[in-house]
């Protein structure tokens, strides 16, 4: 059994340091309820395609040091977004770190929106499944599961990945009231993936108003969601203007994949 | 006048627009002398609650409670759940400048009380480009738009879930009364400003939404055609701060926002903009409500005013000037600018609303309006 905390963060657009703080109570309270790792949104450290992108850090680097030291000292594991600088190119990563601080994996956002892609960040080059303590794990990215991006989902499963994480910033307009706001924008690919592949999809996304860059003036809700073998696990609060922490506990398939091979291709329902 | 005025009773001073003293005692505190004995402390809120049920029996709340994370709306919230036994549907008006420990504090006393929570959020263009407008105007009120929007939220809540009262977690009694000239609401007054400063426009009237230029006109569809009233419930009970936050702490987990107003991370720009481009504190006329109030001793106040406002102000403003995206060097300009205005420089509903100040005056007297706008309009 693995308890996993799901952080739906609160994110000031380009307030790196107050996000940080956020995140620090969470870790520590994650850790004192004794979760084995806790997720947090894509992006924050700057929020998702907000101007002062620019300002981000190296991976490894300032902001991923903070965070491999609250691993360490709260000895839990965090997959985390971060906004990258490498020489004058920006990824929209995340990052895997293990409880003795060292990172595991590191991600690059590969389906970017257009919004994102044309100003702010450049496509990643690879995708890769690693061994945590306790599961086989990949990681995409937000809109990485967009169902006609969803290949992503499928080739971390084939490489066999008990759990996919995906940070995430997930964005209605400022007077969505909807009950059901995304309307299986995100569940569809997490609900058909795990029920192909037997294994568990958690994605957590961000709280907050959008205030700067292209989709300024939009928020992010939080419905975290986390899916097992095609089921719903949990669907976190509607909620703009607090953060949430909650922690599940998911037991790893054993086994998970019933088929192999080119049969697999056939219940993929993808159309690119 | 003197520079050295100050009221002996409160600490209300030169600095406070028509400011007179007569036989040791301010208009200030004569006015609110008048006040206190119109709306002395009595039962009257649960006799109002019984009213306010009937009112709204058919609808699946009573009152709409505008809350902001703050300590007095989130013990207003308390009040009417658990004191007054009304069904509340507490109301967030969200401009992008939140608190997030507010924040906290709303998702998690709402849930306590098992209330039903609902966040009107603006049109961040809009609300953002109208914050700049009043800054480029200046004027000191620079929260004007806000403050309307936040009424304007409560107003569309009542539409949209067939309520007919709103309940207002402010007294005179502990926040004093601000100065006309420091704080014109008015719909008009927001749609002068952005007209002549502001690059976005406002959308059309829609009674179910946030409206900026919430106009005398448009408060009145919804006060006398959809007959929503509005109350304030602490002008009728004894409101001792510091114990409703201890209350509040131990019976909610609320979290204290480090100093009033806190609820929103533009009071520092604002108090900023109000001391050092007009010379006002506005910690005067709260600090003077306390005093007569006997919260506050007269040399305590005294004592707080030369202490800073908020923890990390200068901190706190560069986020607010970095969230509306203008420069440090943009904002100094306009604070060292000579340009002083006030809402008297700009078209507005004053004009008309003095030629009609009985009829408010008796709008007021029924609740139709808030209580104290006769006495703020008409007499300071």
């Amino acid at each position: 059994m693995i308890k996993i905390a799901m952080c739906q963060l609160l994110i000031e657009g380009g307030e790196p340091i107050r996000n940080f703080n956020r995140a620090k109570e969470f870790i520590i309270e994650a850790s004192k309820k004794k979760a084995n790792l806790i997720i947090f949104p894509e992006c924050s450290d700057f929020g998702w395609t907000h101007p002062s992108y620019k300002k981000a850090k190296t991976i490894p680097g300032k902001y991923s040091f903070y965070f491999q030291e609250l691993a360490k000292k709260n000895k839990i594991d965090i997959c985390i977004g971060l906004t990258e600088k490498l020489n004058n190119n920006f990824f929209n990563s995340a990052i895997y770190i293990n409880k003795k601080g060292l990172i595991l994996s590191h991600y690059r956002k590969i389906n970017l929106l257009n919004e994102e892609a044309n100003a702010y960040y450049e496509p990643g080059s690879k995708l890769e499944v690693f061994d945590s303590e306790f599961a086989k794990i990949g990681i995409s990215i937000c809109a990485d599961n967009y169902s006609k991006s969803s290949i992503i989902s499928h080739l971390l499963s084939r490489m066999g990945a008990d759990i996919i994480i995906s940070p995430s910033s997930w964005t209605v307009n400022a007077d969505n009231n909807d009950q059901n706001p995304y309307n299986q924008k995100w569940s569809s690919t997490m609900k058909e993936v795990t029920a192909i592949y037997n294994n568990t999809f958690i994605a957590v996304t961000s709280i907050g108003y959008i205030v700067g860059g292209p989709v300024e003036g939009r928020k992010m809700i939080g419905c975290s969601l986390a899916y097992k073998n095609g089921k719903q696990l949990i669907e976190l609060n509607n909620n703009e203007v607090s953060s949430e922490l909650k922690i599940i506990n998911i037991t790893v398939n054993k086994n998970k994949i019933k088929k192999c091979g080119t049969e697999l291709s056939n219940n993929i329902s993808i159309n690119i | 006048m003197s520079k050295n005025k100050i009221c002996p009773i409160c600490i209300s001073d030169y600095t406070f627009p028509n400011f007179i003293i007569k036989k040791n005692i301010c208009n200030y505190c004569i006015i609110y002398n008048e006040i206190n004995k119109l709306f002395p402390i009595s039962q009257k809120n649960k006799k109002e609650a019984l009213i306010i049920k009937k009112r709204n029996k058919n609808s699946k709340y009573d009152v709409i409670v505008g809350i902001s994370g703050g300590r007095d709306s989130t013990y207003l919230m308390y009040y009417a759940k658990k004191i007054l036994k009304l069904r509340v549907l507490a109301i967030h008006f969200n401009d992008g400048f939140s608190n997030p420990v507010a924040g906290e504090n709303m998702s998690r006393v709402t849930k306590t009380l098992k209330v039903d929570f609902k966040i009107y959020t603006s049109d961040w263009k809009l609300s953002k480009d109208i914050k700049i407008s009043f800054l480029k105007a200046c004027v000191p009120d620079i929260e004007t738009g806000t403050d309307i929007g936040i009424a304007s939220a409560l107003y569309a809540a009542c539409y949209n879930y067939n309520v007919k009262d709103i309940l207002i977690g402010q007294s005179f009694r502990t926040e004093g009364i601000s100065p006309l000239l420091w704080n014109f609401l008015d719909g008009k007054y927001v749609e002068t400003i952005q007209k002549k400063f502001g690059n976005v426009d406002f959308p059309d009237f829609n009674p179910s939404k946030i409206c900026f230029n919430l106009t005398p006109i448009k408060i009145a569809y919804y006060a006398l055609i959809k007959g929503i009233k509005v109350h304030h419930p602490f002008y009728y009970i004894k409101y001792n701060k510091p114990e409703i936050s201890k209350f509040i702490i131990k019976k909610l987990k609320w979290k204290p926002l480090g100093a009033h107003y806190y609820d929103d991370l533009y009071q520092p720009l604002m108090f900023d903009w109000y001391k050092r481009k007009f010379n006002i504190d506005r910690r005067k006329f709260n600090y003077s409500a306390l005093i007569r109030d006997k919260q506050l001793s007269r040399n305590d106040a005294l004592k707080k005013i030369k202490k800073n406002y908020i923890k990390n102000n200068e901190e706190l403003l560069n986020l607010s000037l970095k969230r509306l995206g203008i420069s440090r060097v943009f904002y100094e300009k306009l604070i060292n600018n000579k340009i002083k205005n006030t809402f008297m420089n700009f078209k507005t509903s004053y004009d008309i609303l003095r030629k009609i100040k009985f009829l408010i005056k008796f709008l007021c007297r029924i609740n139709i309006i808030p209580p104290i706008t006769y006495y703020k309009y008409f007499k300071l």
